[in-house]
């Protein structure tokens, strides 16, 4: 288990001093992974430095185990090698004057472990990232990918109480990056790893994460389980940065209609709207759907309710779906429909936003998650 | 485009040379000719001279100079006698001692001002570079007036603290020697050793701490291991550098009869009774030494260069928290800077204000005057000392700029057959110890009937040759941080070879050239052993002249001469810093 507690960290940059951990707290129950994602800058790294120990923190509280290893009330900090912790960089760090097993086996070096016990652990560890016959290579001959695993297979040697992983897998193609990512998975789940895992890349996030820590300027905005996080977010930068997000706004008050339904007066009119996460945060309501929900026909719905005409500005086919443009009373929807739509350009057509597909998300002050230019068209996606 | 302007697709990488100029006339081919004929002349020629000296008995300007009669007498003698073996002796001692002290310094302070938190970290960066920059024969001059036993002003405090009549220390010695050589050398391992530690990627430690290993463990295994190629390679320079040093040898070995191989080959060329043919002998075992030097260099470094990959990454070094050591290692770094750089540069000024060197007292204070700054402007030795150094500075920089840009683009750029060598033959002149390349090139012109034997031409031609390795060393670094295609569009806009050459790889370029250009500038004006042996009474080089004045004893003089030397050069070295740092930002780094 890992807990932080009311983590905060600056730094004095020539421009002054700089937030980039703001008040951070977060637990982290014992086997899980927990991805820690957000833009660029947005304190990720530095985070995780400090659970590891290579950056102090300013104030808080950070216990490993049953261990507390930083406290700036009572003054301790423990020093990184006293942390039972195995970290993976963004660089891999290999030591390039060793061979892949000396790289392996230097957390178990002066241990006091027996020579045997020490070449059974390393093969072990070899054998677990799949690399056991390299194991008498210099290190610098081998290719991205496999540094990649000898680093993986460095950090679990000494069997530590927390693997961390800062952008493990960037620096490989896009093919080997998806393989790997299922790798460390399987990998985690199978040694019941404590593991933080740190990504910008909200697909990676998703597909190996039992617990998503969403961050943006030094701050947690949000934190859930991969399907909370798409299909019902809280925050506006949730629902823009992972995946891709509608939102129409919302005129005066929500009303809550009956049991799990709300409505929401838009500029087209009420939205009958069946998931509220954020009922009880403060910031703007908004109405956010999910492209693929959104459902495009050129004649009338049977169901009633959350349906408009609408103009087809483009129509764009991408291969598994295509993807429309309309124009919902001045506003930039973008939906996707399976298959090949025979829609035209310019054609009226009917819009139906499923309720139960509907989310409400608040704007708080942490603004938007894609950048200004885009920004400006508000109902472009955020991918 | 016409017909004969490549384009892209016609400038393959492996192309002989670049482009054909318009005319169908292949500059870039009759280039390559003269740049090998050129060097070949420069550098292996005078070489060869040497070595054939070495195997005669007959003097140069001798009739059967050039005969076929070749003899082993000389190596015989001078293996047999002692007085080589006494000389190869304090060779080795004095280069090893040397050596052995500035990796000890240089190590210790580029840690410190890498690595901590220790205070003064930049005023120790900058008293090191300014320790290149002062001309080593005035620091050695400065250290007899530091630490002679007679007239030492350490020993003066010395013995007026102590009562005692027995001096301190004696410069005059091995120990003094290599103390003072090794307080001149420090800053290359510095320098090397501060460039490796910040090139490398913190994330190594990092890894190893997150290994569980503590700080001194993880510098142990990894980071001394990761700089060691680097540390090693500099000493290995340092080495060669010390072995043929002469300034040194010259003015505190001389006095106690404690010869090196370097002054033991000038005095053997120089003074009568001179003798050719054991200089010669001496010369052409001290260049083997010195060739296995480079050798071992060479492959260091191209092993540095697999474990430091030039990224061009800036990476933010990790600092280590010294905590209540702060001071004591700031201020034990500090006193080391002071010692090799502060005292004897303070020491030369005290004794310019001086009409006759005395100890500091009152009455010595009272007594200070300018007389010797206005006795220098008067002297005819060290006006046309000057106007001679600047002629060989000017001349001999440029020369070499232009030529290390030829070699080195060829080197690197082209992919045509032999270039290896070229790159191999301008490095060469770095393992020929100074006063042996006097000789040679002595020797050489003794018998070619070029009629420049006894004018600057010759110290020129000797100068060109030996700062080409360094030159070339700066220049090839600059190089090689750009992309070929910044030279191959220039082709595709139709330009030949010379204008590429000219209006992209030049101006690219500029930062470094200027670099290579002071440094070789530098070196050249402020030189001795060469031009010790290649000066005649006309052509008295700056260095020539302090020497001379200090065999007169004129100490207020050399020590005006010398305090109005560093005071320049400090200030064309920093201007040039910042002018390299301006053109930086635009262009290079
Ligand atoms: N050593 C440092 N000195 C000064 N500022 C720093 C330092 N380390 C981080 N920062 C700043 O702190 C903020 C957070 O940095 P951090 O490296 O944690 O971001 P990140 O989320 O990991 O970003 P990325 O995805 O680009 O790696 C940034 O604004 C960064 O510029
Ligand atoms: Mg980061």
């Amino acid at each position: 288990m890992v807990r932080l507690q009311n983590i905060k960290k600056y730094f004095q940059t020539d421009w002054g001093q700089v937030a980039a951990i703001n008040d951070v707290s977060l637990t982290i129950e014992p086997g899980t992974l927990v991805t820690l994602l957000g833009p660029s800058g947005c304190g990720k790294t530095t985070t995780l430095r400090c659970i590891a120990g290579l950056e102090k923190p300013h104030e808080g509280i950070i216990k490993i185990g049953n261990e507390t290893v930083f406290s700036s009330a009572e003054g301790i900090a423990l020093p990184v090698y006293r942390r039972r912790i195995g970290m993976v960089f963004q660089s891999y760090a290999i030591w390039p004057h060793m061979t892949v097993a000396e790289n392996v086996a230097f957390p178990l070096d002066g241990t006091g472990l027996k020579k045997s016990e020490v070449n059974r652990r390393v093969e072990n560890a070899l054998d677990l990232v799949g690399l056991a016959e390299y194991a008498k290579r210099p290190a610098p001959q081998l290719s991205g990918g496999q540094q990649q695993r000898v680093a993986l297979a460095r950090a679990l040697v000494a069997e530590p109480e927390v693997l961390l992983l800062d952008e493990p897998l960037c620096n490989l193609d896009a093919k080997l990056r998806v393989s790997m990512r299922s790798e460390i998975r399987a990998l985690q789940q199978r040694l019941g790893i404590t593991t933080v895992y740190v990504t910008h890349d909200q697909q990676e996030a998703l597909a190996i994460s039992d617990l998503v820590v969403v961050m943006s300027k030094g701050r947690i905005v949000e934190m859930g389980t991969p399907a909370e996080l798409y299909e019902r977010p809280k925050a506006r930068f949730t629902a823009e940065f992972i995946g891709t997000a509608n939102v129409l706004p919302v005129e005066g008050a929500l009303r809550k209609t009956s049991a799990g339904h709300w409505q929401a007066t838009s500029p087209v009119g009420p939205i009958d709207v069946m998931n509220n996460a954020a009922e009880n945060s403060s910031g703007t309501p908004l109405v956010m759907i999910r492209p693929e929900h959104i459902q495009v026909s050129a004649t009338p719905f049977a169901e009633a309710g959350n349906s408009w005409s609408a103009k087809l500005q483009s129509v764009t086919y991408l291969g598994n779906f295509t993807e429309c443009q309309l124009n919902l009373a001045g506003h930039e929807v973008t939906a996707q429909l399976p298959g090949i739509a025979a829609l035209k350009v310019g054609q009226d057509v009917m819009l139906r936003l499923p309720p139960d597909k509907c989310a409400i998300v608040r704007d708080d002050d942490h603004g938007s998650a894609v950048t200004p230019s885009r920004a400006a068209q508000p109902m472009a996606a955020a991918v | 485009m016409t017909a004969e302007t490549p384009s892209l697709a016609t400038i393959p990488p492996a192309a002989p040379l670049g482009a054909r100029s318009r005319g169908g006339f292949d500059f870039s081919r009759l280039t390559l000719w003269v740049v090998v004929a050129f060097l070949v002349y420069q550098v292996i020629v005078p070489l060869a001279f040497l070595l054939w000296g070495s195997l005669k008995t007959s003097r140069p300007t001798d009739d059967d100079y050039l005969s076929l009669s070749l003899t082993l007498e000389n190596y015989t003698s001078a293996l047999g006698g002692h007085e080589f073996w006494e000389a190869m002796g304090n060779t080795v001692i004095y280069a090893t001692g040397s050596t052995v002290l500035s990796a000890l310094i240089g190590i210790a302070l580029a840690i410190v001002v890498a690595r901590t938190d220790a205070p003064f970290r930049s005023t120790i960066s900058t008293l090191t570079y300014v320790r290149i920059i002062i001309p080593g024969l005035l620091t050695a001059i400065a250290w007899v007036f530091l630490g002679s036993p007679k007239i030492g002003i350490l020993n003066g405090i010395w013995k007026n603290l102590t009562g005692s009549t027995e001096p301190l220390f004696d410069m005059y010695s091995m120990g003094g020697m290599i103390i003072a050589q090794g307080l001149d050398t420090f800053p290359l391992v510095f320098l090397t050793v501060v460039a490796a530690l910040k090139s490398m990627d913190p994330a190594l430690e990092e890894a190893a701490f997150t290994s569980g290993k503590s700080l001194v463990y993880t510098f142990r295994r990894i980071t001394m291991p990761m700089i060691q190629p680097a540390v090693v390679a500099s000493c290995i320079l340092v080495f060669i550098h010390n072995l043929e040093s002469f300034e040194v040898p010259l003015v505190l070995g001389l006095p106690i009869k404690t010869f090196v191989l370097s002054t033991e080959i000038f005095f053997k060329t120089t003074y009568v009774p001179s003798d050719y043919g054991a200089a010669g002998a001496y010369g052409v075992l001290l260049l083997v030494i010195a060739l296995a030097g480079v050798y071992i260099y060479q492959r260091m470094t191209r092993r540095a260069y697999a474990f430091v990959t030039v990224s061009g990454k800036a990476f933010r070094p990790r600092i280590i928290e010294l905590g209540k050591w702060r001071w004591p290692v700031g201020l034990a770094c500090l006193f080391i800077v002071f010692v090799a750089v502060i005292m004897p540069t303070l020491v030369l000024v005290w004794a310019s204000f001086m009409r006759f060197f005395q100890q500091p007292s009152m009455r010595a204070i009272e007594s200070m005057s300018f007389a010797n700054y206005q006795l220098v402007f008067k002297n005819s030795t060290v006006i046309s000392g000057i106007q001679n150094s600047l002629l060989l500075g000017v001349g001999s920089a440029t020369f070499v700029v232009l030529f290390v840009s030829i070699i080195s683009w060829i080197v690197i750029r082209t992919k045509i057959p032999g270039r290896k060598a070229l790159d191999f033959l301008a490095f060469v002149p770095q393992a020929v110890p100074s006063v042996l390349f006097g000789v040679a090139m002595l020797w050489l012109y003794l018998v070619v009937p070029l009629p420049i034997y006894g004018t600057l031409w010759v110290i020129l031609l000797a100068y060109i040759t030996r700062y080409m390795p360094h030159g070339m060393r700066i220049v090839s670094v600059g190089m090689l941080q750009f992309h070929p295609e910044l030279e191959e569009a220039a082709y595709a806009c139709g330009a030949s070879w010379w204008r590429m050459f000219r209006k992209v790889l030049l101006p690219l370029l500029r930062p470094v050239i200027v670099t290579a250009w002071i440094w070789t500038m530098i070196h050249a004006f402020r030189e001795l052993a060469i031009s010790a042996i290649l000066s005649g009474p006309e052509t008295r080089t700056v260095g020539v002249a302090i020497y001379s004045l200090w065999t007169e004893g004129s100490f207020g003089l050399i020590s005006a001469f010398s305090v109005l030397i560093i005071l320049v050069l400090i200030a064309v070295s920093f201007t040039a810093e910042m002018i390299g740092r301006r053109f930086g930002v635009a262009g290079v780094r």
